[in-house]
């Protein structure tokens, strides 16, 4: 555990330089995110910045300090699965963008004629 | 009476005049409405006013109050809903083109417990979008100004919220806050804002940014009004699987005049490189009252706190990234009118539905989550969070009360902060290590610096110690003088302020 915190300790030196085109490329992808040029050239600037500045948390020794996602110690809550609420449909789909036959409508996305540029 | 003495009242205090019908609801409401048609196209404090709805809510509330069926001390109050907390049929957008036409079609159980109490839900208040940033200069429909100056960001990201209610706007105002949203703006605009013990207010309701970080907190023209509110927006909630069931909620009890023997702990570390001279003068000041009062106040090294921001940017931003997925121009929201196929639909509705500052956190969030960075950034954030919990558990162990600033700086120039947005983050050290470690936090105006803009005293509490901060503030706020911004004192007339040029002379 020691080593491998040390090992990335070493790969985040200078981070801000590690973001590459393709870096940015492939977070786009991850945050389903289309940047113009221009945003990427930004981003990559921005995110470097940051990641420089983030690389200050490696001054501290976290090795056997296990990560905190929640301040209290509360576990998973469990309740009976009952539907509560009415049905709203009508409300709900007024804020639908594209609606159709009272469901949420997409593009066309299984036999295309079209191909998906994104997928 | 007249609507501008009405104005004046704290929330608290027209809920009585209202319960002794010196004042109506109906004229409670006209006050308000009164300074936003006079003073609101200059600040711009709101994103929606509901002037209309307003007026049937305090028909029926005045009923309910007439019957003796309310009997609440909020009962008939105008009350302003940041834009980030969901209003059944009443448009919600936090401040962001992607939600630009959404009506939810339900109520956040903040808001529905402040109805439950008679509050008059009147607008819903301007922010950064979707709570990202410190001066309310990110929102989709314009910058907020400050009522102290027009010139300057009323910070953020619950800039609405604060600057309606110095401006008096509204009586009192709903905030969020992730890593200062309510302290911090409550600072600069010279108001009372409170971010409880995470866990106390239901999230559910709220649009979430940082759901570990997010709490939902008043903001208010006095102490003993954040207390009343607290009181009663606090609820355990089964919708909000975070929310605590907690039994020591009477947190108006606290407010008394009375710091005799408590240990008030100001953190060395807190003081340092970046604060403005002005602004460590005046909270050291405050902490020379509060010992005056009878409270032992000490110097301590709280350390950690230089790790608190990147820590904070880390698990924000990852949640972040998480939660804003659910934007995909599907079921709510804006969809791009071009796009080929489904999942470049989703990209473009979201590439163009979000604005710079928000793209700029879902990129580093789904950076720092990505497989081979997520150890590096995102465990190591919350490795770092532990310590910083840890330190803080160490110093409430000595104290009651952690004392310093809300922020280092007074309101920024508009238009000044975005441009470097890592020194924008760096303004969020004092307020940040609260939310990461669950904690209560206040910020009580505290002077003045000497450009006219308010100086806010921050009050941190151990875990479910709101009373105690409450106690403190309540007793620093009753040796000084309530300071009214110059467009809550003269109205519009407050507006025709030209500061900028008496600035250049200093």
């Amino acid at each position: 555990m020691e080593d491998l915190e040390k090992k990335q300790q070493t790969n985040c030196k200078n981070s801000g330089n590690l973001i590459s085109d393709e870096t940015i490329e492939y977070v786009g992808i991850l945050a389903k995110l289309d940047l113009s040029p221009e945003e990427k050239e930004q981003a990559k600037k921005d995110m470097g910045e940051m990641l420089d500045y983030i690389d200050k948390l490696n001054e501290l020794d976290t090795a056997g300090v296990e990560p905190m996602s929640h301040v209290f110690p509360v576990n998973n809550v469990f309740r009976e699965d009952v539907v509560t609420n009415g049905d709203d449909r009508e409300n709900m789909l007024k804020n639908a963008p594209e609606v159709k036959n009272g469901s949420y409508q997409v593009p066309k996305t299984v036999e295309g004629e079209r191909k998906d540029p994104c997928l | 009476m007249s609507l501008k003495e009405i104005r004046k009242f704290t929330a608290v205090q027209l809920a009585e005049k209202i319960k002794q019908k010196e004042v109506s609801v109906l004229e409670a409401l006209q006050a308000t409405l009164e300074q936003i048609n006079q003073v609101e196209a200059s600040l711009n404090s709101y994103v929606t006013v509901e002037a209309e709805g307003a007026m049937q809510q305090a028909a029926e509330v005045q009923k309910k109050i007439d019957s003796g069926e309310l009997q609440s001390p909020l009962a008939g109050v105008p009350v302003a809903i940041k834009d980030n907390m969901c209003t059944e049929g009443l448009l919600t957008t936090c401040s962001s083109k992607i939600l630009e036409n959404f009506v939810p079609t339900y109520t956040a159980e903040a808001v529905l417990n402040l109805r439950q109490a008679g509050a008059v839900i009147l607008g819903k208040t301007n922010m950064d979008e979707f709570a990202m940033g410190s001066t309310t200069e990110t929102s989709a429909f314009g910058i907020t100004r400050n009522p102290w100056n027009l010139e300057h960001v009323p910070g953020g990201s619950s800039g609405g919220s604060c600057a309606a209610v110095a401006a008096q706007e509204c009586f009192y105002a709903l905030g969020s806050d992730t890593g200062g949203s309510i302290r911090q703006p409550s600072s600069f605009c010279g108001v009372t804002g409170l971010k409880p013990t995470y866990g106390t207010v239901s999230r559910y309701g709220l649009i979430a940014y940082g759901s570990s970080l997010d709490q939902i907190g008043p903001v208010a023209k006095d102490v003993t009004d954040c207390a009343a509110i607290l009181e009663a927006i606090t609820s355990y909630d089964k919708k909000d699987s975070t929310s605590l069931n907690r039994r020591d909620t009477d947190f108006t009890s606290a407010l008394k005049r009375d710091v005799t023997g408590m240990k008030i702990g100001i953190p060395r570390d807190y003081f340092g490189e970046g604060l403005e001279k002005e602004i460590k003068e005046a909270v050291l000041a405050a902490a020379k009252t509060l010992e005056k009062q009878g409270a032992i106040v000490e110097e301590f090294d709280l350390s950690l706190a230089e790790y608190a921001i990147p820590a904070y940017y880390v698990i924000a931003c990852a949640e972040a990234s998480s939660n804003l997925a659910r934007f995909d121009g599907v079921k709510y929201g804006y969809r791009s009118k071009e796009y080929e196929g489904l999942h470049h639909m989703y990209k473009k509705s979201r590439s163009q539905g979000f604005g710079p500052e928000v793209k700029r956190r879902i990129m580093l969030g789904s950076f720092v989550l990505s497989s081979g960075y997520y150890d590096a950034y995102y465990l190591k954030a919350l490795r770092t969070k532990a310590l910083i919990k840890q330190a803080f558990d160490q110093a409430f162990e000595v104290y009651d009360v952690i004392l310093g600033p809300a922020a280092p700086t007074t309101a920024p120039v508009i238009g000044k902060s975005l441009q470097d947005p890592l020194k924008m983050y760096l303004g969020d050290i004092y307020t940040v290590s609260v939310n990461l470690a669950g904690l209560p936090g206040i910020s009580v105006p505290c002077g003045l610096d000497g450009k006219g803009l308010p100086i806010g005293l921050q009050l941190i509490g151990d875990c479910f110690q709101e009373k105690k901060i409450i106690q403190a503030a309540y007793t620093f706020e009753q040796t000084r003088e309530r300071q009214l911004s110059p467009v809550a004192e003269n109205g519009e007339a407050g507006l025709k302020r030209q500061p900028r040029e008496q600035e250049e002379k200093v």
